[in-house]
């Protein structure tokens, strides 16, 4: 008896004193100098390999020690930086690119074209996440002129070009990963595996210099990121949106629009068999009458405030905010109504009267999947089960281990993220070339076909120009007959927002739309960082 | 000596044996886990051709079946090779060298500290059964033994480094800091807490047995006897007690070796401590199979160096064993 209560005590006291420490506010640290920051945007940052083509830190460009030969804008256009322009053959195969000519390393050396090609010759065989497989040939035709031959016509090679960085050839050897000698604009310091990378400005950079003369990046654990926070000890550092009704002092929190979309494939084809013995589509989601009234039927900004604490926009299409997004013929949701009256008229009925249809001995039922190793995704799977089922559709929400979900994905619906700044992404969610029954990709994992579509992606691949690349992957959204934007092989919901606190008075510059990933994307300007 | 000897060639021998038979099952279960590791290490959303995916998995050697992959793993290591890491693009033994030195201090230090501190309070507590210093202990080694590494870990983090300020919010060296500046007494400041909430949760079980040993001795009948000729019970404890408890409290200590390592891969995360700990979790997550099975050799031989330690101490401190030897 005297033992539990001395127990309870001391198991309220630790509760107590945890609670309490968590709600109270932090210790104020002492101002520190404005000449230096330091960030935390995630482990990716401080793994030390640091080649353009390494696995976190030249992933969508994200380069701060590199630049490439093209840039991407705030406008998620590309525009010249290493190169001051680009030509493209007749046959869409030859792509000529012109360089500027007063560019030096971060080691004093100056950029030549040979240093293009042997950028590219090494990343194609690097075995690492750029890829080059339409890459045929690379020559340097003078000292500032590179010529890249394909082996087929693909234009996203002109976004390809803006995403790897250019490497010097005299200064590149076994090491360089960890120490990094790029045109970009900062330069490595030091840097402790996992822990920390310590940069300062590259003094030959020719663009915008920053303004601070050293910046760290620390590697912090997700649960530790707001306490981190209130000590005071940091300038930036990225918190998931679960924290986003928090206060710091001293810090505001900045939310980033992205690209970052979340949704559901939903298979278009009836259920059947694959070779590998899997159950792949649905005879509930093959009905697009179902795809139909489960897009406009469901609250997408419900299901935001349940299932991310309110941060993200509703959005109804796979590319929202990017320049080659088609937002035609528009798409209302919350008409519940509607929902329910075309789907009685197509015949889904609730007959035993349990709150769910049916239709020929089909009930309106099916399973959906939110990787387990993402929170978002399941929370994200749960509401929309609760959301749906006020149509009469019954969605049942499982949480699967990531390789899993996508295997089955053919099958079970699972919550897909997009948000790429290639817009070859309008290929891998369309194309009929993915819609094997048999293929394990996410990508076209509704298994859609249409002639007409296929034939607009085909020529947004041998576009010639980005401008009318984006005008056919437009068109193979919805062109004005039909199309995905119609036919809803997807049930996009929220492209998430990204959340970071940030020291008050620091300006984090235009920040250009992000992509996929939380934490990096954010550095993608770090050089026009500063203090107002 | 020659016993010796022969002890030390027929440990080894069982040693080679375990690291062999550790690292086939780490690689049995790497494969047949359901992480791809080029999938893992592409992004499965990246819109990256199949050539590439193919690409990606030549270069790295995942093409080759599992046989072969262990088999060419295998004839590495032999050679002193332990492969490459994929996440980090250097081999695993300067990635392993490199992280273990941190790791073995924070480890160290967390094991002397648990084991001094754990056997003290453990005295004390089986000296005087039932006191209220007793019930208080038990109470708090009770919570703490159902408590998760990084939960204890976080709480001091909150209180002590971002409340008090006393200490830092993590990581082995100072924020900002170049590596030459990084005195001695920095990483020691950089390990307190880390150490502290490690050697926390390995507290409560030396205390406990610690505890229940000691009360067994003072129970017994050579001791009543002592303490009927006058004795005090401290005296009584120095004389007798300790050395009786000496041996369970040292198998127990070297025994938890392979706790300490498994705690250590919670609390490096929590602090952003860079050793192994941090290491093997990534290698787990991201299908770094060279990596993981590295780190599954080395925790092997840490482990097995603890067992063994305190089957020779034991030879040390009771000269029974000892003299058991020559007599099999």
């Amino acid at each position: 008896m005297k033992k539990s209560t001395v127990g309870g005590l001391l198991a309220g006291l630790l509760v107590l004193v945890s609670t309490q420490q968590l709600s109270a506010g932090a210790k104020q640290e002492a101002p520190r100098a404005k000449d230096t920051l330091v960030v935390s945007v995630g482990g990716g940052i401080t793994s030390g390999d640091y080649e353009p083509w390494g696995w976190d830190y030249g992933f969508e460009g994200m380069s701060i020690f590199h630049t490439a030969l093209l840039k991407i804008n705030v406008n998620v256009e590309t525009e010249p930086d290493l190169a001051t322009g680009f030509t493209i053959s007749d046959d869409g195969l030859v792509y000529t690119y012109t360089l500027r000519r007063d560019v030096k390393f971060s080691d004093g050396t100056s950029l030549t074209a040979e240093d293009v090609a042997f950028t590219y010759e090494t990343a194609k065989n690097a075995g690492g996440s750029v890829d080059l497989t339409m890459l045929k040939s690379i020559e340097v035709l003078d000292g500032d002129t590179v010529r890249f031959t394909l082996n087929k016509v693909f234009s996203p090679f002109i976004r390809t070009t803006a995403l790897v960085g250019i490497i010097p050839k005299k200064g590149y050897g076994p090491g360089y990963s960890r120490n990094p000698v790029g045109t970009g604009p900062f330069k490595l310091k030091q840097i402790d595996v996992s822990q920390q990378l310590i940069v300062e400005p590259n003094p030959y950079y020719y663009g915008i210099k920053s303004p601070f003369k050293q910046i760290t990046f620390l590697n912090i654990d997700e649960q530790t990121a707001l306490a981190t926070a209130r000590s005071g000890q940091i300038d930036v550092v990225m918190v998931n949106p679960e924290y986003a009704r928090e206060t710091v002092r001293g810090m505001r929190l900045e939310t980033i629009k992205t690209s970052d979309n979340r949704g559901f494939n939903l298979p278009v084809i009836p259920q059947t068999t694959n070779a590998a013995g899997q159950v792949v589509g649905s005879n509930v989601t093959s009905d697009p009458i179902v795809r139909r009234a489960l897009n406009i039927g469901i609250s997408r900004q419900e299901i935001i405030n349940n299932a991310l604490n309110g941060i993200g926009t509703p959005s109804w299409i796979r590319f929202e905010g990017l320049p080659w997004a088609n937002e035609e013929p528009g798409l209302k949701d919350s008409q519940v109504d509607e929902a329910r009256r075309i789907l009685q008229q197509a015949g889904w009925v609730d007959g035993d009267g349990d709150g769910i249809r049916e239709k020929n001995g089909v009930r309106c039922e099916f399973r959906i999947t939110g990787r387990a190793d993402d929170l978002q995704r399941y929370n994200l799977a749960v509401a929309l089960s609760e959301n749906a089922r006020k149509l009469g559709i019954n969605i049942i929400a499982e949480s699967t281990d990531w390789p899993q979900a996508q295997r089955s994905a053919r099958g079970i619906p699972t919550c897909i993220g997009t948000g790429s700044y290639s817009f070859y992404d309008v290929f891998t969610a369309f194309h009929s070339s993915l819609a094997g029954i048999d293929t394990v990709s996410l990508g076209n994992s509704p298994m859609y076909t249409n002639p007409a579509v296929d034939w607009y992606i085909d020529a947004m691949l041998g576009a010639k120009t980005e401008a009318e690349a984006f005008g056919f992957a437009k068109q193979a959204q919805y062109d004005g007959k039909g199309g995905p934007n119609v036919d809803l092989p997807y049930l996009w919901l929220v492209t998430i927002d990204h959340t970071y606190f940030v020291r008050d008075g620091l300006s984090l510059g235009v920040q250009r739309i992000h992509p996929h990933g939380h934490g990096m994307p954010v550095i993608q300007n770090l050089n026009e960082w500063k203090y107002q | 000596m020659k016993q010796f000897l022969k002890y030390l060639a027929g440990s080894s021998f069982r040693l080679v044996l375990l690291l062999f038979g550790v690292s086939l099952f780490s690689f049995i279960l790497v494969v047949s886990s359901p992480v791809d590791p080029v999938s893992s290490f592409v992004g499965i959303e990246n819109g990256v051709s199949d050539e590439q995916r193919a690409l990606v998995a030549a270069y790295w050697g995942l093409d080759q079946g599992p046989v072969e992959r262990y088999g060419i793993w295998l004839k590495n290591v032999l050679h002193g090779n332990l492969g490459t890491s994929m996440l980090f693009r250097r081999p695993v033994r300067s990635v392993l060298a490199e992280r273990a030195l941190a790791s073995l201090a924070l480890m160290l230090t967390a094991w002397v500290f648990s084991g001094i501190l754990g056997f003290t309070l453990g005295v004390i507590c089986g000296a005087k059964p039932n006191s209220v210093f007793d019930k208080c202990m038990r109470t708090f080694c009770f919570i703490l033994s159902s408590t998760p590494v990084f939960w204890v870990g976080l709480l001091l983090l909150i209180v002590f480094a971002v409340n008090l300020g006393w200490f830092p919010i993590g990581f082995a060296t100072p924020i900002g800091k170049a590596a030459a500046d990084v005195t001695l007494g920095d990483r020691i400041y950089h390990l307190i807490l880390p150490a502290l909430t490690l050697s926390i949760t390995g507290i409560s079980g030396i205390v406990l047995h610690t505890r229940q040993k000691l009360m067994d001795v003072l129970n017994s009948e050579y001791i009543i006897f002592a303490r009927a000729r006058g004795e005090s019970l401290w005296t009584a404890v120095r004389r007798h007690g300790l050395r009786n408890i000496a041996l369970p409290a040292l198998t127990l200590q070297f025994a938890s070796f392979s706790e300490l390592f498994g705690g250590s891969v919670l609390a490096e995360n929590v602090f952003s401590y860079p050793g192994l700990g941090s290491a093997a979790s990534l290698a787990g997550i991201r299908g770094d199979a060279q990596l993981l099975l590295g780190v599954a050799l080395f925790s092997v031989f840490f482990v097995f160096i603890g067992n063994l330690t305190a089957n020779l101490l034991y030879g040390v401190f009771d000269p029974r064993i000892r003299e058991g030897g020559k007599h099999p």
